[in-house]
């Protein structure tokens, strides 16, 4: 027999007002990406933490841009590779603000690594999320500095060689082992425990830059379907399966006083 | 122990078809469905007998299609309502 | 305000924080740091920021951030930093982020490149050029109010000279009533709509229906022609009246030929020189009226030839123009080189008033 709603109580709804914008979250995204469920989980840290309204967001360049309007707050565009230096100008000029950088690999890992770890080196009090599916989504699915070894990619048909193209850069670990890093950690998107635990890995990193202890990072892999050559529901699987082995999930560094802090 | 049952709101015209959530229901509860939406994808559908409430559809969804998801939270000192 | 005796990248640093600037961010070069050793010392006791970023690109987007949140902020470098900093320089223009940017130049090579030719797309940045240290402070000062005024950067073309002069300096206020408040600024979405600083677009509202980015593109022409003609241009001119020669010269160039005019006017010769003070946009008033009296018209700048070539179009074959500028410079390598001695000057000059015509010659 059919059960009416009445009868049941309502234990979730897509949040929308607040960091969520409605209708704006309606995005361009390809069918299946996994970047949609980093940013629910930005917007719900955000409101959980009641940052919306001190936020700034400096964003990178990739597909995400499309996803930007969704996060209902502040923010400056800034050139690809170069979101860490315009953060740190914020955050330097108005340090009670909440400053985070959302930028792909692409433009992290290949075009702004220096920077990126200048920051943390700097021990910068703000936090970047790394939204990392190993290709240059926006240009058509070209390799990065983080596209694994024998991925096929619009630039590596083949699949990438590393006598010719190199290896992969981890980057949670590169952070990680920076002094002025409080927190560097690197999560996922393919599975409803890894989305869980990945939100949890967002609230720690904005605690770190809330109780400024450092830099924090967060590295969020992603799926790319269209990237990968793949089918919607096959891409979950190659990052459950192959992706993760090399870009190993959990925490890299945390700061001794943000292991003392509960987070929900 | 009375079983949780469930239901979910689909907002059918924002799906893009990735099936996402179909392969993460542990009750098979979602099946894409025949009839195209106004982008030209096939959507899911709720075989509401099956649904637990259980919120992993919802979490899954790249394109926020699931709206609201409802529980029966069983009392565990009296009957469940059907 | 009482004057102090000043070295020009000192007066620099201190006029700029008096001018509200509370941070900057730069790289360190010659002559640049001097500039940066200055505004660490001004700004630690100002309360500002005084970053020495680990390279020029992210120096300038320092300078982006920071400038974005509404802040007076300042970057500078030298010639070769310059280069690396185009890609934010020519977008800066773009997303209209008011802002100062210094260039401590060795020579005058990148006149082209300050203004308008360095980097990509078609950005124009004011460019006022001082010879004296209490131009420099007088500049900065302006710089800031007029980068605000017009919402657009500015850029400063100081110099290794006027680095290591000493001289009196007075620091005078400039006149911000008519300034408005920077509601465009990224400051955190209390209490309103957020906002969206987006360089291919300008800052737009979130929900808001948005200009289309090639309109906005579009737009920038209008907005380049309305900054050429609403920008008060500035010049210095000299015995213009009666000259048969005009030397054009901008900067620490300007400096020595104002001083080997003076003296070609002693030996008889009837030349005068015109100095652009702003040179975007140059002041073609000047130029047009005193190339208009005159036989010829010689410009004069430690390059290759960059000012001559918008020169020629100012003057637009009314007159000859002639380049009697060089790349000079000593072994230091600070365009502090042979062509600016003033007996070199003087020779050049003597060259080009002998083929004027004959009726301009005056006595000898």
């Amino acid at each position: 027999m059919p059960i009416s709603k009445e009868e049941l109580k309502r234990v979730w709804s897509l949040p929308n007002k607040g960091s969520f914008l409605q209708p704006q979250a309606v995005h361009h995204m390809c069918p299946g990406c996994g970047e949609p469920m980093a940013y629910r989980m930005i917007a719900e840290v955000m409101d959980e933490m009641n940052l919306r309204e001190r936020t700034i967001e400096v964003s990178g360049i990739g597909c995400y841009m499309g996803m930007d309007p969704t996060l209902n707050i502040d923010r400056i565009n800034a050139l690809h590779g170069r979101a860490p230096s315009v953060a740190t100008g914020v955050k330097r000029m108005l340090p009670g603000h909440f400053v985070m950088t959302i930028q792909g690999d692409g433009d992290l890992v290949s075009e702004g690594l220096s920077e990126a770890l200048h920051c943390a080196a700097r021990g910068e009090k703000f936090t970047v999320i790394l939204l990392n599916n190993t290709v240059n989504g926006e240009t058509g699915g070209h390799m990065t500095a983080t596209t694994l070894v024998g991925q096929k990619t619009k630039s590596t048909l083949q699949g990438r060689d590393a006598d010719i193209h190199g290896s992969p850069i981890k980057t949670a670990e590169l952070v990680a082992q920076m002094d002025g890093t409080a927190y560097a950690a690197r999560g996922s998107v393919h599975s409803p425990v890894a989305i869980r635990r990945t939100k949890k890995m967002i609230h720690r990193a904005f605690e770190a830059q809330e109780q400024k202890l450092g830099f924090s990072f967060v590295e969020i892999m992603t799926m790319c379907p269209t990237g990968w050559f793949m089918e919607t529901w096959e891409a979950p699987k190659y990052m459950e399966d192959v992706m993760t082995k090399y870009f190993t999930l959990g925490e890299y560094k945390v700061h001794p006083q943000l292991a003392e802090i509960a987070v929900a | 122990m009375p079983k949780a049952v469930g239901t979910v709101t689909i907002n059918i015209e924002l799906c893009k078809g990735c099936v996402l959530c179909v392969k993460a229901c542990p009750t098979d509860a979602l099946e894409m469905s025949v009839k195209l939406n106004h982008h030209g994808f096939r959507y899911p559908l709720l075989k509401e007998e099956r649904c637990t409430g259980c919120e992993l559809c919802a979490l899954v969804c790249p394109d926020f299609c699931i709206t609201e998801v409802y529980r029966n939270v069983p009392d565990k000192h009296a009957a469940a309502k059907r | 305000m009482a004057k102090e005796l000043l070295e020009g990248s000192k007066a620099l640093a201190k006029s700029a924080v008096l001018a509200g600037c509370r941070f900057y961010a730069s790289y360190p070069i010659q002559p640049n740091t001097n500039l940066m050793e200055a505004m660490a010392r001004e700004l630690s006791t100002a309360g500002g920021v005084s970053m020495n970023a680990e390279s020029e690109g992210e120096a300038i987007n320092m300078v982006w951030g920071a400038a974005a949140t509404g802040k007076r902020a300042m970057c500078s470098t030298t010639g070769t930093g310059m280069s690396l900093m185009m890609e934010a320089m020519s977008e800066m223009f773009a997303a209209r982020i008011p802002y100062v940017f210094v260039h401590m130049a060795r020579g005058q090579s990148e006149y082209r490149i300050g203004v308008k030719g360095g980097g990509h797309g078609d950005y124009r940045y004011i460019g006022y050029a001082p010879h004296t240290v209490q131009e420099a402070a007088d500049l900065v000062r302006l710089a800031f109010y007029t980068a605000d005024k017009f919402q657009t950067p500015v850029l400063i073309q100081a110099d290794y000279v006027l680095t290591h002069t000493v001289e009196a300096v007075e620091f005078k206020p400039v006149d911000e009533k008519d300034l408005k408040p920077k509601t465009w600024a990224i400051t955190g979405a209390k209490g309103r709509t957020p906002q969206v600083l987006s360089f291919i677009t300008g800052v737009y509202s979130l929900g808001a229906p948005r200009v289309k980015y090639g309109a906005w593109m579009e737009g920038q022409m209008d907005r380049i022609a309305y900054l050429e003609n609403n920008v008060p241009t500035m010049a210095d001119t000299g015995y213009t009246d009666d000259a048969d020669l005009v030397v054009i010269a901008y900067g620490y160039a300007a400096r020595f030929v104002k001083f080997a005019v003076k003296q070609a006017r002693e030996e008889g010769l009837k030349i005068g020189y015109v100095r652009p003070i702003t040179i975007w946009p140059l002041p073609k008033k000047e130029i047009l009226d005193a190339a208009n009296k005159a036989k010829a018209v010689a410009v004069f700048e430690m390059n290759n030839g960059q000012m001559v070539d918008d020169i020629r179009l100012i003057v637009l074959g009314k007159v000859p123009v002639h380049f009697i500028g060089r790349i000079s410079h000593d072994e230091s390598g600070f365009g502090v080189g042979n062509a600016i001695q003033i007996p070199k000057l003087l020779e050049k000059f003597r060259e080009v008033y002998k083929t004027l015509p004959a009726a301009a010659h005056g006595k000898r």
